[in-house]
């Protein structure tokens, strides 16, 4: 097992009366799965994402990597952003690099890495390109590339597509399925956080059906449809329509 | 203070020349109608007992000029943010008038205007409120402007959609978006206010002062009492009470209630409460005292805006249809005696200016451009010493929420303080204990006094900069695992560099504004001064001596030097800010802009 939250919940503490965001949340991550969470707006998939990568301490409960408790950021995750949240000022080259740098690379080899990844997820031509001339979709690449480059043993993704036109999704999605595939890259475990359940049937090897106020697991649905999966196929129709259904009774 | 300046503005220069000659011509006109000699008043007490009474006075006239204030803001405002045209004048006259002292050389003339109106109470006041007015106003006005035309586009096309117009566009769509920034701005206002007050409140004009009773006199006066490390203490003491008893009661609700005025996409976990808030909406003696204030104040604009059926406001909206033929000669009509007045001052101005320099020159004169360059070194050793402090301390703090939001508390509150209100304690310390002698001693009091008008311009200026650096990058930075230093020099350096800049701005107009008070100072009945600007233009309004440099000055010698002294000034900082600042600003706006 690569990760485990073991009654986790996360509070809150504004000025006002604190806020539970998530209750009592327990979920076990193995190895060369891909796990989508899904449910309402303000459920607390985010959240649940960033006690994963450490970016906050859970408020109760522990969270487990490799069965030793958690302290601070987890290295060994990439995150990527809805917003892409890439530094306006640096060049798709120097957002990529810039992590593998805080990793203590030697220059030479950040910059092949950098290069590899370029060219994994089809930026060539625009390593000195400005975030700012790129269009949305290209710049999710670019934050793809910066979270791949330092070859993570956990992808998080934080609705990575939804800022996204459907088409370039489509083209996006394909592709990480494609390098979440690629046996020669590091990459095996992804936790992406989505509202579309459709997408999350399509990508994901189990759903994690989050929902209610504060946010509790209300489901775990195994997706036992052989790769490539086909939208059409009833197979398919069948898990998107019982997990609407599921969010619906909640 | 300033708010950016937009692209336009910046390509507006023909503009801005203009815009600074005629208001220079302007003040020549002011000063030469204004110029003759004044009776000595003095209205100030200067007793302990009615210090209370003192602090109510001041707090009136500051109410008072602020609330001019936010009309001129609003009005200047959204009529040049619906007219570009007229905005490629209005924008450079505001960024001028924002960026040189008025405080510094607009007593003399109005203490004149005082004597006009017999001297009496009345009169004082309101120049009072006129001079406060001059340093709270144009940033407002500038934050109002920039804020309706950064009024999201997919708002602006929903309401032509729908077909919101005038006086309801204005009420729901305009006036709304503006009211973050210029609460922001407002708070900025009364800080700039408290700190000219002492200037506004004893207006000296050839070697006569004329003081009216309140915090600002009671302060400059303690300087010269008998006891004047005792009142000096107490003077501050009150202001203190004064200034955060606003910031508790006023600005902190007010600055939650106007959280819902922001156009964000992203949801912020950290909303702010406000138990007072929740007082004033809910309490029931402030829900009465609302009711009558509000239900008699919409009476009274139902009665003025049917009586008007909105031509006053459609003069400030942006126009829609073509006007018709009464509204055209109108227009033809004002736009007419528009340039009539504009020429008239212009000749007056020229006509004064010349009359006033013509065989009164002073040989204080040729020192004007040496005072300017010593007081320039000044204001940037403060400058240099005041990051030198605030910057590591803003990097320590930039992820305690809690500690960052006391600290622009606590920057406010120490920014109202004028800078005379603190002479009694540099004296003290430098000059009468530690004998630093009379150049080095008055040298380090000035640039203590001096830092105080500058150092809190870049502390809250990255204060904002900080702020407004988006949490995803910060969480993209600590996901990446990058150290203390990559994330300074990678996120943070980079993100507050335009905000540091038009702190820089901002805080050296606050140095020239505090050259006066700094550079020749007035303690116990005895006078510290040192070569430069601040001290030349003290001497031009007779607060301050010539000493060694010239023999006394005639009443017309302090005229023409005040004229040139003020007009170099100008000049200077115009020069100054286009050639170096406003480049700098556009580099670093357009290099380090976060957009998504």
């Amino acid at each position: 097992m690569l990760m485990k939250l073991d009654n986790v919940s996360k509070i809150y503490q504004t000025d006002g009366p604190p806020a539970t965001v998530l209750a009592d949340i327990s979920l076990d991550i193995d190895s060369n799965e891909f796990i989508c969470i899904v449910g309402p707006s303000g459920s607390g998939k985010s959240t649940t994402l960033r006690l994963i990568n450490g970016l906050m301490p859970p408020s109760t409960g522990k969270v487990y990597f490799k069965d030793k408790p958690m302290t601070g950021i987890n290295l060994q995750c990439a995150m990527v952003f809805q917003n892409f949240a890439l530094l306006p000022w640096l060049t798709v080259a120097q957002n990529i690099t810039l992590g593998l740098e805080a990793r203590n690379m030697p220059r030479t080899d950040a910059m092949k890495k950098t290069a590899l990844y370029i060219d994994k997820v089809g930026l060539d031509g625009f390593e000195d390109a400005y975030p700012r001339e790129l269009s949305g979709g290209m710049k999710q690449r670019v934050g793809l590339a910066r979270a791949l480059a330092i070859e993570p043993e956990l992808l998080l993704m934080d609705e990575p597509f939804s800022a996204l036109d459907p088409l370039t999704s489509i083209n996006l999605r394909e592709e990480l399925l494609d390098i979440w595939a690629d046996a020669n890259l590091a990459v095996s475990t992804v936790v992406m956080v989505t509202h579309n359940i459709e997408e999350a049937v399509e990508l994901a090897d189990r759903v994690v059906l989050v929902a209610g106020r504060p946010g509790r697991i209300v489901a775990n649905i195994n997706v036992a449809i052989p790769r490539p999966r086909n939208k059409n196929s009833d197979a398919f129709t069948r898990y998107v329509d019982s997990i609407f259904s599921l969010m619906a009774e909640c | 203070m300033a708010a950016d300046v937009t692209t336009d503005a910046q390509r507006s220069s023909v503009g801005y020349w203009v815009g600074l000659v005629l208001l220079l011509l302007g003040a020549a006109f002011l000063a030469g109608v204004l110029h003759h000699p004044s009776p000595h008043y003095s209205h100030a007490s200067g007793v302990i007992w009615r210090l209370p009474v003192d602090a109510a006075w001041s707090v009136l006239r500051m109410v008072a000029a602020y609330i001019l204030s936010l009309a001129f803001a609003l009005i200047v405002g959204i009529y040049a943010a619906g007219r570009p045209r007229s905005a490629r004048f209005i924008i450079p006259i505001l960024d001028i008038l924002q960026s040189i002292p008025i405080v510094t050389f607009f007593p003399a003339a109005l203490a004149v205007a005082v004597d006009l109106m017999g001297g009496g109470k009345l009169g004082m006041n309101i120049a009072a409120i006129l001079l406060v007015f001059t340093s709270m106003a144009w940033n407002m006005a500038f934050s109002v402007y920039e804020n309706i035309r950064a009024i999201p586009r997919d708002i602006q096309e929903c309401a032509e959609a729908m077909g919101i117009r005038g006086t309801q566009r204005l009420l729901t769509i305009s006036i709304p978006s503006c009211v973050p920034g210029l609460l922001y701005n407002s708070i900025v206002s009364w800080t700039a206010g408290w700190f000219a007050l002492t200037a506004c409140e004893i207006l000296t004009v050839g070697n006569k002062s004329t003081a009216l009773p309140g915090l600002g006199s009671f302060i400059a006066s303690a300087n010269n009492s008998k006891n004047p490390f005792v009142m000096g203490l107490l003077g501050v003491g009150v202001l203190l009470t004064v200034v955060v008893g606003i910031e508790i009661f006023i600005w902190r609700p007010l600055g939650v209630w106007a959280q819902r005025f922001r156009y964000e996409m992203t949801v912020s976990t950290m909303s702010r409460d406000s138990a007072l808030l929740r007082w004033y909406q809910q309490g029931r003696f402030p829900r009465f005292f609302s009711r009558v204030l509000v239900v008699s104040l919409h009476r009274l604009a139902n009665v003025i805006f049917n009586r008007m059926r909105g031509s006053s406001l459609r003069m400030i909206l942006p126009r829609r249809e073509a006007p018709g033929h009464a509204a055209r000669a109108m227009a033809g009509a004002v736009r007419v005696v528009g340039w009539a007045v504009a020429a008239g001052v212009c000749i007056g101005g020229l006509y004064y200016g010349i009359s006033t320099l013509q065989g009164h020159y002073s040989p204080l004169v040729k020192y004007i451009p040496l005072a300017i360059g010593l007081s320039f070194i000044r204001i940037a050793v403060a400058y240099l010493l005041s990051l030198m402090w605030t910057v590591p301390l803003v990097l320590w703090a930039y992820r305690k929420p809690r500690i960052l939001r006391g600290l622009s508390s606590v920057a406010q509150v120490l920014a109202s303080l004028p800078a005379i209100s603190l002479t009694f304690l540099v004296i003290n310390i430098f000059v009468i204990h530690l004998r630093l002698g009379h150049f080095w001693g008055v040298e380090i009091a000035g640039e203590i006094l001096l830092m105080n008008g500058v150092q809190w311009y870049v502390l809250f200026n990255m204060l904002g900069g900080l702020s407004r650096i988006p949490g995803d990058l910060i969480e993209a930075c600590d996901a990446m695992g990058l150290s203390r230093w990559k994330k300074f020099r990678n996120l943070l350096a980079p993100a507050i560099l335009p905000s540091l800049l038009t702190g820089t701005v901002t805080a050296f107009g606050g140095g020239w504004n505090t050259l006066v008070f700094s550079e020749a100072i007035q303690y116990a009945g005895r006078q510290y001064s040192v070569m430069g600007i601040g001290w030349l233009l003290d001497v031009a309004s007779g607060s301050a001596l010539p000493g060694h440099y010239a023999p006394p000055l005639s009443s017309h010698q302090q005229g023409a030097l005040l004229l040139v002294g003020a007009g170099a000034l100008m000049i200077f900082i115009v020069i100054f800010n286009r050639l170096v600042w406003r480049r700098l600003q556009a580099w670093a706006s357009d290099r380090f802009r976060i957009e998504y």
